[in-house]
């Protein structure tokens, strides 16, 4: 069952026999940066145009103007993305308005290569118009990839987990050494329950604190009281600070 | 709906990623949502185009108007696939009519243009929810997750339009003729009516048709993701899930052990044992305080063998080859100080044996250093003959030694050393005295091009000229035959080409001149 499961994130194993997940972007999000890299390319070609065209035909003639703006308004096209994704930050300026970063299937950064290999093929993708082919690979394929990403062997993921903003709320339960061992599973719910906690209502907090009863053996206010205990005690087994400092987290919310 | 069957990973997401696990559930069962769609919509449309076929310009309008309609299904489907129960295709038939009528006015109507539709929707159709509750409740999830909803319809709306515009794009060149656009009468006259054909509509009806059905449960998809995150967040249905697995542990493990005290102590002490299972911080302790407790009240002897025995049970399992105890040594090689002298003594010992062994072992290894010395000397003398031997291989092309196979034929004319009388002068000059004046000049010019070519090897090749010749022989022959050269070239050519006959004193100095004899030869 855990098998069939859709999640976002993409195992790979990688030939060490480490396994990670990569958080693959889909096709939506993808869309939005591409319009904005579109917007941002005819942006400077206008500009451009219009520099050269006020300032070099006296320069060099009407014709040579047009052979140099033909040429640069190539490379534009062709190596923009090149340019920007072989780069440092392995992104777009669009990408990275909308934080993704194109990465090798390996995780590592995308090399020149690749970068190439990924936006020359484009033109596959265009067929039979606007992307076409591009939008449906990516619809149908695991990890998101249109056909250039399939040949290249690179992925469009998110480039910054959020940091998770939480309310400072002070936290009045006793430390406590939870009664049973817990798997990390476990562990990991008790700290997502603390952190999350004061984003929901006291009786949603106590209906969820009653499910783990026979952990906190306690019903009510109670309950909840000793599984806020128990999670501060997976954050740190001892108090070390003399008087309780404002934790991360929640428990008794009455501040 | 039973959370514990949840077929999708639940995690507090950003709204982008939880927009791509919609799609990824989509993508998940598109062959089922598909032919689903394909019973419930295409008859839908069918009807659309029969009503409005006298104007097909307006059907992509209308059947992009009743998308509200289509989505339903599919997220009926995803809906319930998304708790482990995918409904059979007879459940969905049985539902579709519920499922269009439900909020089937506000939908069409005032939240038509809404942008969060596909995020709103699953509040509308799932919550069980009507009138003003619904808009309440729309307005209470629109605070958190809204404006992802509204970028998330941007993103796939803007994935639609193009998409046909591509597909038109793309299959506008396999219309025929009739069905093709009239450029001139579109852009001069500005005559819509009768520039574009009917059969140009549908066409464009039909691709547009083809990308809704392609992209709209994708859509679906992404808002049913979307309103699952939602409610992930506010309501931490992951944590929830977490604790019920949780819970479901700790019964099960007390009711096991519950169940193996019982095994074990009989039911009068089953009581005190539960409660000292439940005052146990450690499951597995309490096994063993089980077991040695029973130990100390039957004797060591009496079950040691007893395999429901816990202590036994548990050495046993200790014993397996995975709890083995694997330990890395590192040796490190001291000098043993007090073995050394042993063995000095032990050398003073038999002193004589070994001096005789000294003197063999070094005349052993005198004799190996040798044989190598040797062979190594062996290796570079080969090496330097076998270079000796090739060096034409790295010495650039000298004149002197280039082409090795002279040419036997020049400008037609034979001048191999067979071919010529032993003495050329003599036989030029008796040539000359009989008036035949081409075959004395003839006979001094192959003479020499033989001798260039034989004896000094200048490079010249078979299809050189007579200007060829001369610029070879310049260039690489000594001065006083160089000189010679070109004057007898000078002299053969106006023979030859010009037949003008030279002059008997000059005949007379190219005989008297020739320079190609051995040293010390006769003349």
């Amino acid at each position: 069952m855990a098998a069939a499961r859709a999640d976002t994130l993409q195992s790979v194993e990688l030939a060490d026999g480490v396994e990670i997940q990569l958080r693959v972007a889909g096709p939506a999000v993808r869309s939005m940066a591409y319009m904005t890299d579109l917007l941002i390319r005819i942006g400077i070609d206008i500009v451009v145009a219009i520099g050269a065209f006020w300032l070099l035909p006296s320069l060099i003639g009407e014709e040579m103007t047009n052979g140099l703006y033909l040429l640069f308004v190539f490379f534009m096209e062709w190596f923009y993305n090149v340019f920007f994704e072989a780069g440092a930050k392995g992104a777009t300026p669009g990408q990275r308005s909308m934080k993704l970063r194109v990465m090798s299937v390996t995780g590592g950064p995308v090399s020149l290569a690749q970068a190439v290999m990924r936006n020359f093929l484009r033109v596959a993708d265009f067929m039979p118009g606007l992307y076409l082919t591009g939008i449906v690979c990516m619809l149908f394929t695991k990890r998101f990839q249109r056909l250039g990403d399939l040949v290249a062997n690179t992925v469009v993921t998110y480039a910054e987990v959020p940091p998770f903003t939480v309310p400072q709320v002070e936290i009045r339960a006793e430390r406590r050494a939870p009664s049973k061992v817990l798997t990390r599973e476990e562990q990991a719910a008790l700290q997502q329950f603390l952190e999350r906690a004061p984003l929901w209502a006291d009786e949603r907090r106590i209906e969820l604190a009653a499910l783990v009863q026979p952990l906190t053996e306690a019903a009510g206010v109670e309950g909840l009281r000793r599984l806020c205990g128990m999670a501060l005690w997976l954050q740190a087994p001892e108090d070390k600070s003399g008087p309780p400092p404002p934790l991360r987290g929640a428990a008794m919310f009455r501040s | 709906m039973r959370l514990e069957d949840i077929t999708v990973t639940l995690r507090p997401r950003q709204p982008w990623e939880s927009v791509d696990l919609g799609c990824a559930m989509v993508r998940r069962d598109f062959g089922r949502i598909i032919v689903l769609w394909l019973c419930t919509v295409v008859p839908l449309w069918v009807l659309v185009c029969v009503l409005l076929r006298s104007v097909p310009e307006w059907i992509p309008l209308v059947v992009w108007w009743l998308k509200p309609l289509y989505d339903r299904v599919p997220l009926f489907f995803l809906s319930r696939a998304a708790f482990g129960v995918r409904p059979t295709f007879l459940e969905t038939w049985k539902q579709w009519p519920r499922l269009w009528v439900t909020n089937f006015l506000p939908a069409l109507l005032w939240r038509r243009l809404s942008f969060i539709r596909s995020f709103a929707l699953p509040a509308q159709m799932l919550e069980g929810l009507r009138g003003a509750a619904v808009s309440k409740r729309i307005q209470t999830l629109a605070t958190d997750g809204g404006s992802s909803g509204v970028s998330m319809t941007l993103a796939f709306s803007n994935i639609e339009f193009v998409a046909w515009l591509g597909l038109m794009w793309g299959t506008y060149g396999l219309l025929p003729e009739s069905a093709q656009l009239d450029w001139e009468g579109l852009f001069q006259a500005f005559d819509f009516q009768t520039s574009i054909p009917k059969a140009f509509f549908w066409w464009g009806a039909v691709c547009h048709m083809i990308i809704v059905t392609l992209v709209e449960p994708f859509y679906v998809g992404a808002g049913f993701a979307l309103y699952l995150n939602c409610r992930t967040r506010i309501e931490g249905w992951d944590v929830e899930l977490a604790f019920r697995r949780l819970a479901t542990r700790l019964t099960s493990v007390t009711a096991a052990l519950i169940v193996a005290v019982l095994m074990i102590c009989g039911a009068e002490s089953s009581v005190q044992a539960v409660e000292r299972t439940n005052s146990a911080t450690d499951a597995g302790r309490a096994i063993q305080d089980l077991g040695i407790q029973i130990q100390k009240e039957q004797g060591p002897s009496a079950n040691a063998a007893d395999p429901s025995d816990p202590a036994t049970a548990v050495r046993k399992v200790l014993e397996e080859p995975e709890f083995e105890i694997h330990k890395l040594q590192t040796r490190k090689w001291v000098w043993d100080d007090a073995k050394d002298k042993q063995k000095d003594k032990d050398k003073k010992k038999d002193k004589s044996k070994s001096w005789l062994m000294n003197i063999f072992a070094n005349l052993l290894a005198n004799l190996l250093a040798l044989l190598f010395w040797g062979l190594v000397a062996g290796l570079v003398i080969w090496l330097i003959a076998y270079l000796v031997k090739n060096s034409h291989l790295f010495v650039s092309r000298s004149v002197s030694k280039a082409p090795v196979r002279a040419p036997k034929v020049l400008m037609g004319m034979n001048i191999t050393r067979e071919s010529l009388p032993d003495d050329i002068v003599a036989a030029a000059r008796a040539a000359w005295a009989a008036g035949d004046f081409k075959e004395a000049l003839s006979l001094l010019y192959r003479g020499s091009l033989s001798w260039l070519v034989i004896r000094r090897r200048v490079p010249i090749t078979d299809s050189d000229t007579e200007e060829d010749c001369l610029v070879q022989v310049l260039r690489a022959g000594e001065k006083t035959e160089a000189d010679y050269f070109r004057q007898l070239t000078g002299a053969w050519v106006q023979v030859a080409y010009a037949v003008m006959p030279v002059s008997n004193d000059e005949m007379g100095a190219l005989c008297d001149r020739w320079p190609f004899v051995e040293k010390g030869g006769a003349a």
